[in-house]
């Protein structure tokens, strides 16, 4: 390995496991998460002469939030499959029983749920969130409250899906 | 309510996978020499990518996903395209991508022309038979859209084009819910469930419309209760002289047989923790809420080193509201333990066969567990 293969690889093992948090944050599988990350690292790694050092988060997550809106436009004959067993058991209290909060998140349309977990759980600024989901800000504001809206009445009414 | 913290807390932290570092850098490089064999196709291929304005896939095989533009490159391995069909009073208009040629009925001749453009020797025809002008985009031999101008707001066959490449066909679906589109689209019809699938599988076909441009999409999926889901959906603009109805029973042939030869195990097995299980006094598995039941069990399964260092351990297939799962539980220092396993089956009910409990346990068993269950 050369100094960017290491400085890569470094960066993997430090931000891998946020990445898949934030990837199953958007997509509420962790297969799926897993494929996601693993495209978004592999694009990385293409462009990673290119990205000023400190800015891997952000170029990473949008290459992972992009990347989840492409593959929900695939065909199934290239579907990401939630199909295979974990590579391993996971003990309980790192594996997840759904909370409510969690389940009423991943009922929300997916460009709301987007905006909650960008701007209320990652905290980037409306500026940011636009920009990361190519949309308007006026959008990202309209999503923002929506998305907190749904999220209120479901827990609320505790209408949600549990696992 | 502070929703940082809330959903900071809501979230789950990642399971650990294995990873290896080294793997991921050598299939990085992979990509990076393909993008650099690809720059000069790529541009070829993004000029093609726009002529075939607003192209959805019309696949033929399994692994069929890119869009036709991009299959008529010179890496494709695809077989050679069909004859054309001759002109007919449906379809009076064709063209042969091979001879550059354009095929007309009788009665009908070309007013204006755009193309051949691109990778895929794109081209757009517009015609008439005096009563009756056409707009047509031989975006590729499989892709072609038929246009009424008359139901068009464009004034020429150039801004046809135009406005149907800024009209992106926006429709979205996921199983067990409704479809909806935007962007000026109108759902026409909706055929529930072609494929004739059973829960947690669906699927949905629809014809939809946009200043006369009829498209038909054909949309499957599986969402499942304990949150596993997956959607893909084909699609093609409406062929003249056949019906949906007709193109629904080719896909579904075509769908079929992705699945042949599937059995247990190829469908996936989805897992988590679980708390509708519990033990009773002894080693044996009961129900912890309403609504399940305990099917079968088995005490102390040989499972990679689940039972090791666990003071009761079992294992059972149980029903859950009538969802059949499969639970590992164990008591490690006082604490229980319980993981629950959902197995994916086939989209056909009548393809669906019982797995035992001992099937089950071969399948999670299959998994190396690198140690984590000490």
């Amino acid at each position: 390995m050369n100094d960017h293969d290491d400085a890569f690889t470094a960066y993997v093992a430090a931000r891998r496991s946020h990445l898949l948090r934030v990837a199953y944050a958007l997509c509420g599988d962790w297969h799926r998460a897993d494929d996601l990350v693993q495209t978004a690292l592999l694009k990385l790694y293409a462009a990673w002469r290119r990205v000023e050092r400190g800015s891997e988060e952000a170029y990473v997550r949008t290459i992972l939030v992009r990347a989840h809106i492409d593959q929900t436009r695939r065909s199934w004959w290239k579907r990401e499959r939630s199909g295979d067993l974990p590579d391993r058991p996971v003990p309980a209290a790192q594996f997840d029983e759904r909370s409510d909060l969690f389940g009423a998140l991943q009922t929300l349309p997916e460009m709301q749920r987007k905006v909650v977990v960008l701007r209320h759980w990652l905290q980037l600024s409306v500026a940011e969130t636009a920009r990361e989901l190519r949309i308007s800000e006026g959008t990202v504001k309209s999503h923002s409250s929506r998305g907190l809206t749904a999220l209120r009445t479901r827990l609320e009414s505790g209408n949600v899906s549990r696992a | 309510m502070d929703w940082h913290d809330a959903l900071e807390r809501a979230i789950p932290q990642a399971p650990p996978t294995h990873h290896n570092p080294a793997a991921l850098v050598a299939d990085g490089k992979k990509l990076v020499r393909r993008r650099r064999v690809a720059a000069v196709a790529g541009t070829a291929l993004a000029v093609g990518a726009v002529l075939g304005i607003g192209s959805i896939v019309v696949p033929s095989g399994a692994d069929r996903a890119t869009p036709p533009v991009a299959t008529q490159s010179a890496e494709s391995d695809e077989p050679p395209a069909p004859d054309p069909s001759p002109p007919t009073e449906d379809a009076p208009v064709t063209y042969d991508h091979r001879t550059d040629e354009v095929g007309l009925y009788p009665g009908w001749k070309v007013v204006d022309r755009i193309g051949p453009n691109g990778v895929a020797d794109s081209v757009a025809v517009e015609a008439t038979d005096g009563a009756k002008t056409l707009y047509v985009h031989f975006m590729n031999p499989t892709e072609i859209s038929y246009v009424d101008a008359s139901r068009t707001s464009a004034t020429s066959l150039e801004a046809w084009l135009d406005d149907v490449k800024s009209h992106d066909l926006a429709i979205n679906w996921r199983p067990r819910g409704e479809l909806r589109a935007r962007g000026g689209w109108k759902i026409v019809r909706e055929i529930p469930n072609p494929l004739g699938v059973a829960a947690p599988w669906d699927s949905m076909a629809a014809v939809v419309e946009r200043e006369g441009l009829e498209r038909w999409v054909l949309y499957n999926g599986d969402r499942s209760d304990s949150g596993r889901e997956s959607t893909g959906r084909d699609g093609t603009y409406a062929i003249p002289g056949q019906t949906i109805d007709e193109w629904l029973a080719g896909r579904s042939k075509e769908f079929r047989k992705e699945f042949e030869g599937k059995g247990v195990g190829d469908f996936g097995v989805g897992m988590g923790t679980t708390r509708v299980v519990t033990f009773g006094s002894g080693s044996e598995i009961v129900p912890a809420k309403d609504g399940v039941e305990v099917v079968e069990q088995r005490t102390e399964p040989d499972v990679d080193g689940f039972s090791a260092g666990a003071s009761r351990s079992a294992a059972a297939k149980i029903t859950v509201d009538g969802a059949e799962r499969f639970v590992l539980v164990r008591e490690v220092d006082g604490d229980t333990q319980a993981y629950s396993y959902e197995v994916g089956q086939s989209p056909w009910a009548e393809d669906r066969v019982p797995i035992s409990i001992d099937e089950y346990l071969d399948i999670i068993d299959s998994v190396p567990s690198d140690g984590m269950w000490q």
